[in-house]
């Protein structure tokens, strides 16, 4: 009889001290989530952190609380080196797509209309294969780049002039 | 390049192309018949035709005349069909030079008498026309790319590939029934080879990355492309049963547009190894790689005459394309188109007679047709958008065993 | 009794929680302790995140750093093919160049010579000369060809492209299929003009040659020595795949 109190404190006591680590953990997560939702914990290579906020794929509407959509990166005429505004678009699509999980893009090579089908498929490869390069650089794997070229077939602007080139002579981005 | 100077290389024959007789009932037909021979005749590169009344009385020699030729014809009912006789006569000599009998239906007709233009140049030159030859080309309509098909004079056209999405760069096999060209069919330009006698195209090359611009070798053994599976765009060797592909060019600029020498031993071709465009030439097993465009900052597309003396290419200058004619040694460049707007896509007839060539002077890209020195130039597309021609072969024979397969 | 016995079970079950999770530890004896302690560790988890984000904006910036050095470094690379390339290029306009120049030449000495009077020997001018015999290469005048280049190189054998001319020699062999001759003429390419700019050529198409008369022997150890003498050449690539065919 004697030993039923102490045996009723001690499993008091437990149930007591069980419950304090409950409500004391679930106060400490209630906090954290609370700091947290601005912006995510930033996944790393090694984490299987959350998923963000959007979780499907990106697409062009789409925007990110820090990188924007996917953007095209321009080229001068007759050549597919990386302008200073063509890397920093693509430095914002490397962003994006370090945030994006597992999607996949299609970086497409287009051109102006001047010059053969046959050169400016070519070229548009070059195009599309600089702006791949960049992003492996960055960090952005491989297999999640395709290229394709359409050379002068696919214009973003039906126009004969400068203004419309310029917007022609691009690579292109379209989620997978 | 030799600007504002035009080629004095063809000389025109004088020749008299008398009205066609016509037999009963065919008076509608001997018309029709005529106006199709003046029209190969006017286009051949070879006459200066003009008219005449047919002839009432045996021709008599006329020494003051030697070289000149006059084209008399009849056209005639028989049986079911209708049959048109011609015969050229030199007027030096008054004697006949050639004479035949062709038989036709009312829907032929064109067609024969595209044979009786042949037969009378090869009769009078050795060397026989395009008459009866066909072109392939792309026609754009809305945003879709179709290769079509045409008579030589652009007559008869009718579309080839139903792909619904960008076709591209016909070329002819030597053999004249097969065309190879590029499709995005399949969502990548991928090579496709269109079997005319079948109606149908099966894939070449769908290797990842390009695989465009191609170009038969003589023998019909090989098709050099362009492939950037590697990496970027490099011209290839891959044979016609598509078991190999060996790569000629390699460096990190853009090779493209092969063009073989009627030897097959010599490939010129467009790289911007040198930071723009340019032709070069090699050997074809890939060695001996060289400039030959010594004008001009942006040089492209060339292709290697029928008999190999010269080479036509497109050169950008002054912010306009125009077509230019060469040696086959990068000497002696003429540019040969003047018109507003861009002149691009040259490529030879199969006797090295005349110049094909996609211009933008009217507006749309129309196809053209012109002798090598720019002269006689008349467009044979109207309508919609036509571009990239490609003449095909005049023997429609198959000379070896190089089915498809 | 009772409550001795009980304390150290209460302290044990303290201790457990405490060590667990400690503010929940301190709810039970200070509620403005935990308070304070759930501060401080929100404080805590704000600084970490912003030190995540730095971390982050660092790693882009590593990364961007790294596209853009990589992307120079490529640049260069074709950059320097395009040198390369405008090097090759200067050969060609170079050797035009002086293909004109000889004809000039010839044309002052022939006018101080013979006042005005053309020179009687009745053959064409050295770059005429030259250009109808390439022009009949590429027309696959092969016999032609030849007998124009052998002209050529006894008339001019100091000439900037006398070596062209003797690959051409060795061209037209080959080009008729007669490779013992065209492994004698290629292998004069070598011997004759060493510093000429067609011995890679020459010594990938005596590989060639060689291969084509059953020399496997020979041909492996031409197409090895155009690998070591002039490994950045084209025709070494080429070489090398000769010598190790893709299956």
């Amino acid at each position: 009889m004697r030993r039923t109190p102490r045996i009723a404190t001690l499993a008091l006591a437990t149930l007591l001290a069980g419950m304090l680590v409950a409500l004391g953990c679930s106060s400490r997560k209630q906090v954290t989530t609370a700091e947290t939702t601005p912006p995510p914990a930033p996944p790393t290579e090694t984490e299987t952190a959350p998923p963000p906020p959007s979780a499907p794929p990106p697409s062009e509407t789409t925007t990110e609380p820090q990188a924007s959509a996917l953007q095209d990166a321009f080229f001068d005429f007759d050549a597919a080196d990386l302008r200073a505004d063509a890397k920093s678009a693509l430095e914002n699509n490397g962003k994006y797509l370090e945030r994006a999980g597992s999607a996949s893009v299609v970086i497409e090579g287009h051109c102006d209309e001047r010059g053969s089908v046959e050169y400016n498929l070519a070229l548009g490869e070059r195009r599309a294969r600089a702006a791949k390069d960049f992003l492996v650089s960055y960090g952005i794997p491989a297999t999640r780049l395709t290229t394709i070229s359409y050379g002068k077939e696919r214009p973003f602007d039906a126009g004969h002039d400068e203004s419309a080139w310029a917007k022609n002579r691009r690579a292109h981005f379209v989620s997978k | 390049m030799r600007i504002g100077v035009k080629a004095s290389g063809t000389l025109k024959s004088p020749l008299l192309l008398a009205r066609f007789r016509a037999g009963p009932g065919a008076e509608g037909d001997a018309r029709a018949a005529h106006d199709v021979v003046r029209h190969d005749f006017d286009l051949s590169g070879v006459f200066a035709v003009s008219d005449t009344e047919p002839l009432t009385e045996k021709l008599t020699p006329n020494p003051a005349a030697q070289g000149s030729v006059r084209v008399e014809g009849m056209v005639e009912v028989a049986g079911a069909g209708l049959q048109f006789t011609g015969e050229a006569l030199d007027i030096g000599t008054a004697e006949s030079v050639f004479k035949r009998t062709y038989p036709a239906t009312r829907s032929d007709l064109r067609r024969a008498m595209h044979r009786f233009n042949d037969d009378v140049i090869e009769a009078l030159t050795g060397e026989r026309g395009i008459a009866e030859t066909r072109i392939a080309f792309v026609r754009q309509s809305g945003r879709l790319k179709e290769v079509w098909i045409a008579d030589y004079d652009g007559e008869n056209a009718r579309q080839l590939t139903h792909d619904s999405t960008i076709a591209l760069s016909p070329a002819w096999a030597p053999w004249g029934s097969e065309i190879a060209f590029t499709t995005f069919k399949r969502g990548n330009p991928d090579l496709y080879l269109f079997d005319l006698g079948r109606g149908a195209s099966y894939p070449f090359s769908t290797r990842p990355g390009l695989n465009t611009a191609p170009c038969y070798s003589p023998d019909g053994k090989w098709i050099a492309c362009t492939l950037s599976r590697d990496g970027n765009a490099e011209i290839y060797l891959v044979s016609r049963d598509a078991q190999t592909a060996r790569r000629l060019t390699r460096n990190q600029r853009i090779d493209s547009s092969p063009s073989f020498s009627p030897t097959g031993n010599q490939i010129a071709f467009t790289s911007d190894r040198s930071g723009s465009p340019q032709v070069y030439v090699m050997d074809v097993e890939g060695s001996n790689q060289r400039l030959l465009t010594l004008e001009g900052r942006y040089n492209d597309s060339p292709q290697w005459s029928p008999k190999g003396d010269r080479i036509v290419y497109a050169s950008r200058h002054d912010a306009v394309f125009d077509v230019i004619v060469m040696d086959a040694n990068g000497q002696n460049s003429v540019q040969v188109t003047f018109q507003a707007g861009h002149n691009e896509n040259p490529r030879w007839s199969a006797d090295g007679r005349k110049i094909y060539f996609s211009s933008s002077r009217s507006g749309r890209r129309q196809l053209y047709l012109m002798n090598p020195d720019g002269s006689d130039v008349v467009q044979l597309t109207k309508g919609g958008e036509s571009f990239n021609p490609a003449a095909g072969p005049r023997a429609r024979k198959r000379t070896q065993a190089a089915g498809p397969g | 009794m009772l409550r001795r016995a009980a304390l150290p079970a209460l302290a044990l079950a303290m201790a457990m929680a405490l060590s667990s999770c400690a503010p929940g530890g301190y709810y039970n004896t200070s509620q403005s302790a935990l308070d304070s302690l759930l501060t401080s560790q929100a404080q805590l988890a704000k600084r970490i995140d912003a030190m995540e984000r730095k971390l982050d904006a660092t790693r882009e910036g590593i990364a961007a750093t790294r596209a853009t050095n990589d992307t120079r470094l490529l640049e260069i690379s074709q950059h320097l093919d395009v040198l390369d390339g405008k090097i090759d290029d200067s050969g060609a306009r170079f050797k035009n160049l002086s293909m004109k120049l000889d004809t000039v030449k010839k044309q002052i000495a022939d006018s101080t010579r013979a006042a005005g009077a053309r020179d009687t020997t009745g053959t064409l001018d050295a770059e005429a000369m030259y250009q109808a015999a390439y022009s009949d290469i590429a027309a696959g005048r092969y016999n032609l060809a030849r007998e124009s280049f052998q002209t050529y190189l006894r008339l001019y054998p100091d000439s900037d492209v006398a070596d062209n001319a003797q690959y051409w020699i060795g061209e037209s062999y080959y080009g008729t299929g007669d490779f013992a001759n065209a492994i004698v003429e290629f292998q004069k390419v070598i011997d004759k003009y060493p510093k000429g700019d067609k011995v890679p050529a020459a010594m990938f198409k005596l590989g060639l040659s060689q291969a084509r008369v059953k020399q496997t022997a020979e041909s492996q150890k031409t197409y090895r020595a155009l690998i070591q003498k002039y490994p950045k050449s084209p025709e070494a690539a080429l070489a090398k795949e000769r010598l190790n065919p893709k299956s």
